[in-house]
């Protein structure tokens, strides 16, 4: 069961990876990211399981809390974004180019 | 029983999670999204770990996941006309990081882990009391940090997108 949970928290994470990684929309981007931080508490989980120790369990609470923290920043930031330039694809947001 | 619902529930997470990655579309994606958590949820509480699934449901499904719905509907957000792609070179090498971390966590750290972790599993379910007990005792200066933190992101969330924004 461990183990499954294990491959499962890979599979989700290179899923994450993937969106990160192909999509350009930004808050598809979001949605990959949140698929990688789920994938890392699934791994937390299943390790602190099989350690029998609960400080895993801690980490996932942890890890809840920033990343409800860093989606209220970044969906503020993005709004103001898109408000400003009418797009949400990540590719025309270059003004911080040179 | 408890092994039979793990396998369900771990394929319906990894379909969820595919259709996460395959669709364009934000609204549908993020409805994949909390199909994930959801059956997440359920695979912590199989792990014994009930109090963390209760908090995946409430807190991530319910607020985090909510907040990113309600952006989506805010603005309108549809799967752009031109699909914004990426670019070929950009698309090859993120397919092939991504294979290269499948391939290194599968075979590097996978056999790693099998030598070093016990996977017999069935360790001892917590109560929410142990939980508390450790969150407040040895990771109370974590937890106080994380309470500043969130206070920080509240404000600046509100000061960022406040409409007449000079």
């Amino acid at each position: 069961m461990i183990f499954l949970a294990l491959l499962l928290g890979l599979l989700l994470f290179v899923l994450g990876l993937a969106v990160v990684m192909l999509r350009r929309s930004a808050i598809l981007l979001f949605l990959g990211i949140e698929l990688m931080l789920n994938a890392a508490n699934l791994t937390f989980v299943a390790f602190s399981s099989a350690n029998g120790a609960l400080d895993g369990q801690i980490a996932v609470i942890f890890t809840i809390a920033i990343a409800s923290a860093e989606v209220g920043v970044g969906l503020a930031i993005f709004i103001v974004l898109f408000r400003r330039f009418k797009t949400q694809s990540v590719d025309d947001l270059r003004i911080l180019r040179w | 029983m408890a092994t039979a619902l793990f396998f369900a529930f771990a394929a319906l997470a990894l379909v969820f999670g595919i259709l996460v990655a395959a669709l364009r579309h934000p609204l549908y994606a993020a409805l994949s999204l909390v199909g994930v958590i959801g059956c997440l949820s359920v695979l912590f509480y199989l792990l014994g770990a009930p109090f963390l699934a209760m908090v995946q449901l409430i807190v991530y499904a319910g607020a985090t996941l909510v907040l990113i719905l309600f952006v989506i509907m805010l603005l309108g957000l549809r799967s752009e006309p031109r699909a914004p792609e990426a670019h070929p070179v950009q698309k090859g090498l993120g397919l092939l990081l991504c294979l290269n971390m499948l391939l290194f966590f599968l075979l590097g750290a996978g056999t790693l882990v099998r030598k070093t972790v016990p996977m017999t599993g069935g360790g001892a379910r917590s109560g929410v009391e142990d939980l508390g007990r450790l969150l407040f005792s040895r990771y109370l200066l974590p937890f106080e940090a994380v309470s500043l933190l969130l206070l920080a992101a509240a404000v600046g969330a509100f000061l960022l997108a406040r409409r007449e924004w000079k």
